[in-house]
């Protein structure tokens, strides 16, 4: 099962900067489908950045949040090499969790 | 007037070149092309040919930085992924798509459509993948979202940059789904009175509500696309028949004959322009 | 008995008005399918003109006779557009074509 997500971390100086782009359909449950069935709600509720086993940053989503969401930011610190691990979970409880390093 | 005054009028008139209704308008095909890329090139002076697969982004310098910012992680790139593990995978009697295609499928989409002589019709590379399934046993896919999109995906990357090389046949037929795409290419349509011209040709550049006009020369080299309205993938058909909607008139089938011949002009006419997909849009 | 008469009388007075009006949005509506036929023809059906055919097939079925004349009507009025726009455009397409 392919992992549902991209990560791209550089360290640039001081910091590094970090982009990721999570498949996720992030369905309100407000949205009725082309029988008129409301499509339950399914959407990532917190996302959590971690180097070297420390949260640098944790979103805070839910349904407000478009399909398919990209984030990028940047954290003080962070060295080549240094393993940066992004994990989500969503309101039903599934979860995903990729770890990558900073380049 | 007398009958045979008015035999004469006609007489003279048909004489004088007055088309048929009907009748080709031409038999040359390449001096349109000519023309076509000619008023873009006038109409649009800064762009190189590249540039027109590009089209919003090419006209507008605001929407060409957040492309450039979306593209640095391309919302097609999971199509992208299941197009490639799909295209390998073997159908159940142990051929694959490659076996269909030239070149085993690779670098192939800029070839697309072309007109099949033998079977008397244009084959778009969407067709084509459905035949190739059909031939091995396998359900045709629905053409508009799906695994189709993530097929045409991509092939369509497999062809980044080669520029679109279709050909018209010395062959009546192929001059005639030409002419009937171009018909359809320039004839008004739907409650708002709209043909696809309008838009793309009279407008190209300009605003329509909040969304940027392309022009219709390389509109095609993007695709399959990634439509942000559509928070979504879609193939030329699916774009063909939401246009269609948006002008008020029934929209044809996927892949009806109209619509290939249609993908088929707007094609030849971008004879050049290189392959831009799967790409992105507003 | 002379007011039974004239409720009788008036009574089938109004089916007959009942009648003629079903016939009335029945033929309306046979109209208007034939302008929207034509539209076929020239593979130009306005999307408007569908809308209307229906809401005159669901206005029929509810026996709401008005609507289903006046949605009738219109969707006979905009398919006739549509056979005008198709007539037009055969003629003039070529004009816009790029030289």
């Amino acid at each position: 099962m392919p992992s549902t997500i991209r990560v791209r971390a550089m360290a640039s100086g001081t910091q590094t900067d970090v982009q990721a782009l999570i498949q996720h359909p992030m369905d309100s449950g407000f949205v009725k489908d082309s029988n008129g069935v409301l499509i339950p709600p399914r959407h990532i509720e917190t996302v959590t950045f971690e180097h070297d086993g420390k949260p640098v940053l944790i979103a805070d989503w839910g349904p407000a949040v478009s399909k398919d969401p990209y984030i990028k930011f940047a954290f003080k610190g962070g060295a080549k090499g240094d393993t940066l691990t992004v994990t989500w979970i969503d309101n039903q409880g599934k979860t995903d969790s990729l770890e990558a390093k900073i380049a | 007037m007398s009958l045979r005054r008015a035999i004469a009028v006609v007489l003279t008139g048909l004489l004088l070149g007055g088309a048929a209704p009907g009748a080709l308008d031409t038999d040359n095909p390449q001096a349109e092309q000519a023309a076509f890329q000619a008023y873009f090139k006038n109409r649009f002076p800064s762009l190189p040919i590249a540039e027109f697969g590009n089209g919003p982004y090419a006209v507008n310098a605001d929407m060409r930085k957040q492309w450039e910012e979306i593209m640095q992680f391309p919302p097609y790139d999971f199509a992208l992924d299941e197009g490639k593990t799909a295209f390998e995978t073997k159908f159940a009697d142990g051929k694959s798509y490659a076996d269909c295609f030239e070149n085993g499928g690779i670098g192939v989409r800029q070839n697309f459509p072309y007109f099949d002589t033998k079977a008397g019709e244009v084959v778009t590379l969407d067709l084509a993948i459905n035949r190739c399934r059909q031939a091995n046993g396998e359900k045709p896919l629905p053409y508009q979202t799906g695994l189709m999109v993530s097929l045409t995906a991509y092939m369509a990357e497999t062809s980044r940059g080669r520029p679109f090389d279709i050909k018209i046949p010395d062959d009546p037929r192929a001059l005639a789904a030409y002419e009937d795409g171009k018909r359809y290419f320039y004839t008004r349509r739907g409650q708002l009175n709209f043909s696809c011209a309008s838009c793309h040709v009279t407008a190209a550049g300009q605003r329509m509500r909040a969304d940027i006009l392309a022009p219709a020369l390389g509109i095609l080299a993007a695709f399959p696309i990634y439509r942000s309205e559509w928070g979504s993938m879609g193939t030329i058909d699916r774009r063909f028949t939401t246009c269609s909607s948006q002008m008020r008139s029934e929209p044809l089938d996927p892949q009806d004959k109209s619509y290939r011949n249609l993908e088929y002009f707007l094609s030849y006419m971008s004879n050049g322009v290189p392959i831009s997909g799967p790409g992105t849009r507003p | 008995m002379r007011a039974l008469g004239i409720a009788v009388a008036l009574a089938s007075l109004a089916a007959t008005a009942h009648a003629a009006k079903q016939e009335d949005a029945q033929a309306a509506l046979a109209d208007a399918r034939q302008a929207e036929a034509q539209a076929a023809s020239y593979g130009n059906r306005w999307l408007p003109a569908e809308a209307a055919l229906k809401a005159a097939q669901d206005a029929l079925a509810k026996q709401a006779w008005d609507d289903a004349i006046a949605q009738a009507n219109r969707a006979k009025a905009l398919a006739q557009r549509a056979v005008e726009q198709s007539r037009d455009q055969e003629a003039r397409w070529r004009d816009a074509v790029i030289r």
